[in-house]
């Protein structure tokens, strides 16, 4: 049958797949032995997820004596990167939820996967507050929960504490939403599968889902809903990771702008990193007619938008330091730029601020090879950001006689690798084990933009 | 309404009278309670822009849901220059600034008129050819809206930070001008429900496509008032939480005392409140009249909660306000009747792309 195209509308998908087709694509690494390349990717971020794994037992036993801070930098490393894995958790619930309701049909080829990847971002996040405890088996404390320490309760007017529902309720909204995404397609597995251990995890994980009008119709009223209660979330999760900093009188961090300005600097550093893992899964896995170049223009669109409020908040915060003629925010501001750790202010900039102004071009846009390499220096820059917000706010103490400079030790470093160990593995992991586009999702839109 | 519509050179003619006519209560007759000025001013700018950075937005992002009233929401641009014109007046009025007197080389008079009225004139004139190249379905169009939404936001924010912040200099709020080109955009929006809400009473309720953009308004303004209450209380617990004696006060005058604590806690319930609970069932979203009220209850928080910032800090006149907010809506409604001949053609009418989309659609 002759296809033809509409002039108003791109297609989504290319080329002339049928249904059947869709399936078997995506089924295809499920169903076929790990390639040579995905070894070496798992061994690779394995032994790194064990180098983690290493420090981690070593500062439990030992104490978190094994960081580099001191009396007056008491947060650095390790709320760096949860705060960088945060927000990198950002764009996968930003794709599913935000762009579901304003009716984006694009998402569909890369929300499984970025939902996948917000989840193991979330996780890599919470190690860090954790190991932060010192007595990380003590943790069940931040909880609110009827005890025997008599008055003991935890502090509600604690940002922490707001960060501990937040994150948890994020987690969990976001395990939930992916995982009813989901079982359409693990029903399709169910189906294809043949050993009969595969059939019936499969089968188990489908919830006995037929297929049915009904089952559809219910499943789309709650797709919706939960879409509904993750678009406040995905905003107010970083809002209130932002407090940890805003709430407090220290300069640098007291701003009222913090918690927009981190929500788009979360959605900025998450859609990096999808770009980042798009553009080798599509070329892997042979999903290029499905994550299409246009799918990773409308990405660079959303990283330049995101990068211009995250540049807009860098100038306001620089602009009112010097309006407001409050000397120890001018020093701060004066210090970053100038001060020892002027090089990470630099990198931030750098790599937040200049380099993806080069997503303006519509041709670097359309680039694989260039948006990779922009989309790698947004994610150092992004950690760079943190790192400078916490850092060099704390370093130049009120007192002189309190200033020190900070070094992360080979532990935190390792810790942080680690991490990275962990996020890869078990991304690895899904694209072995689970579909990496939303078959059903695909199959809506196989048809967008052509007319058959 | 026909009568609204004037000739081009009748309209100029009447624009020039009603700046005179707000010069003259101003400058003259109104001279001691210059709060209002202001109010007029930082009102109205945030609603002309604000509709034309709605179709902006809506151009950048390539939405298509906007289309069937992105013309008379393109009608206000040539206010942008009236609003421009105006804020000249504020020249005259530089006393009511706190920091008049400092050696700052941001707050000074003279560089304060400028940037602000430059900003002023730029964002007009890409108005001015964004609407052409928007209506005339030209390529430029989406460089244009990006360019136009650029300067809204650097307009805005100067609104914020130059206008009304400095009123109580050296309170200083880095989330400002965010809320305040927030707040243009949602006003934008309630100006969109409008429009769409009177092109339907106009053509018998009929058109499913006029339904589809006051439906698609009605979810982007429940949106903006949940986007408002973010911003606002970020705001607010950020200020709270420090308890810095300098930050704190700004909003103790506002929140505590009255009558200003009666028209804060009114601001939250027109902005914030009343559009959320009333618009967050789809039945409510699908009802013009619904629909248009809620976009009235939003015009009437930003006003109040700009009453809120301005007159604690310079006073208000009643009378005057209402002849300015008459004056301007007039000009307004003169505008928007009037742009037939103002605005070019719609090429989207005739244009081959959409003649071969209706082919193919059948």
């Amino acid at each position: 049958m002759s296809m033809h195209f509409s002039v108003l509308r791109k297609p989504i998908i290319h080329g002339e797949k049928t249904l059947a087709q869709v399936t078997t694509d995506v089924a295809r690494p499920l169903e076929t032995r790990p390639t040579i390349l995905w070894w070496v990717a798992f061994l690779t971020s394995f032994s790194v997820l064990v180098i983690g794994v290493a420090a981690v037992t070593y500062q439990i036993m030992t104490g978190i004596g094994t960081w580099g801070l001191n009396k007056t930098v008491g947060w650095a490393f390790d709320i760096t990167n949860f705060v960088f894995w945060v927000g990198i958790g950002h764009a996968g619930t930003l794709i599913s939820a935000i762009l579901f309701l304003f009716r984006q049909r694009w998402r569909t080829s890369i929300n499984r996967s970025a939902e996948a990847m917000t989840i193991f971002a979330v996780m890599c996040a919470g190690i860090f507050p954790l190991i932060h405890l010192g007595r990380p088996w003590l943790f069940f404390w931040i909880a609110p929960y009827p005890n025997m320490r008599g008055p003991l309760w935890v502090n509600f007017r604690s940002p922490l504490l707001w960060d501990f529902f937040a994150i948890s309720t994020y987690f969990t909204i976001s395990l939930v939403f992916w995982y009813i995404g989901l079982m359409p397609d693990m029903a399709t597995l169910r189906d294809r599968a043949k050993s009969k251990i595969k059939k019936a995890v499969y089968a188990f994980m489908s919830f006995g889902w037929d297929g049915s009008t009904r089952t559809w119709q219910r499943y789309e009223t709650v797709y919706l809903l939960l879409a509904a209660l993750a678009t406040p979330l995905v905003l107010s999760v970083h809002s209130i990771v932002s407090m940890d900093f805003a709430t407090s009188v220290i300069p640098g961090w007291h701003s009222t702008i913090f918690p927009p300005y981190f929500v788009a600097g979360a959605v900025f550093s998450g859609f990096a990193m999808v770009l980042t893992l798009m553009i080798i899964a599509r070329k892997v896995l042979n999903y290029e007619e499905y994550i299409t170049i246009d799918h990773i223009e409308k990405m660079c669109k959303i990283v330049l938008v995101t990068g211009g409020i995250v540049a807009l908040s860098y100038l306001i915060e620089i602009f009112m330091a010097w309006y407001s003629v409050n000397e120890y925010e001018r020093f701060v501001f004066l210090n970053r730029a100038l001060g020892p750790y002027a090089w990470a202010f630099w990198t931030m900039i750098t790599c937040n601020v200049l380099i993806p102004q080069l997503l303006w071009f519509k041709k670097i846009r359309r680039s694989l090879v260039i948006v990779f390499i922009i989309s790698i220096f947004v994610n150092i820059g992004m950690w760079f950001e943190r790192f400078v917000i916490i850092v060099t706010s704390l370093h130049r103490d009120f007192l002189p006689s309190s200033w020190v400079m900070y070094k992360p030790t080979i532990i935190e470093i390792a810790t942080l690798a680690g991490s990275f160990g962990l996020f890869f593995t078990c991304f690895l992991l899904f694209v072995r084990f689970i579909p990496f586009i939303a078959i059903g999702e695909v199959k809506g839109v196989l048809n967008y933009g052509k007319n058959k | 309404m026909k009568r609204l519509n004037l000739r081009p050179t009748m309209l100029l003619l009447f624009t020039l009278l009603s700046m005179g006519m707000i010069g003259l209560v101003e400058l003259v007759l109104n001279a001691g309670r210059n709060g209002t000025f202001l109010l007029t001013l930082s009102f109205w700018t945030a609603l002309v822009q604000g509709s034309v950075a709605l179709v902006a937005a809506a151009e950048a992002a390539q939405g298509k849901w906007l289309q069937p009233i992105q013309r008379d929401l393109l009608a206000f641009y040539p206010m942008i220059l009236v609003m421009a014109g105006l804020f000249l007046f504020l020249g005259f009025k530089m006393e009511i600034y706190p920091w008049l007197g400092e050696t700052h080389r941001w707050l000074n008079p003279s560089f304060f008129l400028v940037r602000n009225a430059v900003v002023l004139v730029l964002s007009f004139l890409v108005a001015h050819f964004f609407a052409r190249a928007t209506l005339q379905n030209r390529p430029s169009k989406g460089t244009l809206a990006i360019f136009y939404l650029f300067l809204f936001v650097i307009s805005q924010s100067l609104v914020a930070f130059d206008w009304i912040m400095p009123l109580e200099y050296p309170w200083m709020s880095t989330l400002f001008g965010g809320i305040f080109f927030m707040e243009s955009f949602y006003l934008g929006i309630a100006v969109a429900v409008l429009l769409a809400g009177a092109q339907l009473r106009r053509q018998n309720g009929t058109p499913s496509e006029i339904r589809k953009v006051l439906r698609d308004s009605a979810t982007f303004m429940f949106g903006f008032a949940l986007a408002w209450a973010g911003l606002f209380y970020a705001q607010y617990l950020v200020i709270w939480y420090g308890n810095l004696p300098e930050e704190t006060e700004f909003i103790l005058r506002r929140m505590h005392f009255s009558p200003y604590r009666e028209l804060f806690y009114g601001s939250i319930l027109l902005l914030f409140v009343v559009p959320f609970v009333t618009l967050v069932s789809r039945k409510t979203k699908s009802s013009p009249a619904v629909v248009s009220l809620m976009a009235l209850v939003v015009l009437s928080g930003v006003i109040l909660e700009r009453i809120v910032y301005i007159a604690p800090a310079v006073p208000l006149s009643g009378w005057a306000a209402a002849l300015e907010f008459t004056l301007l809506g007039l000009l307004v409604a003169f505008y928007f009747q009037s742009r037939e001949k103002l605005l070019p053609g719609d090429s989207l009418v005739e244009s081959p792309t959409r003649e071969a989309g209706e082919k193919i659609r059948g």
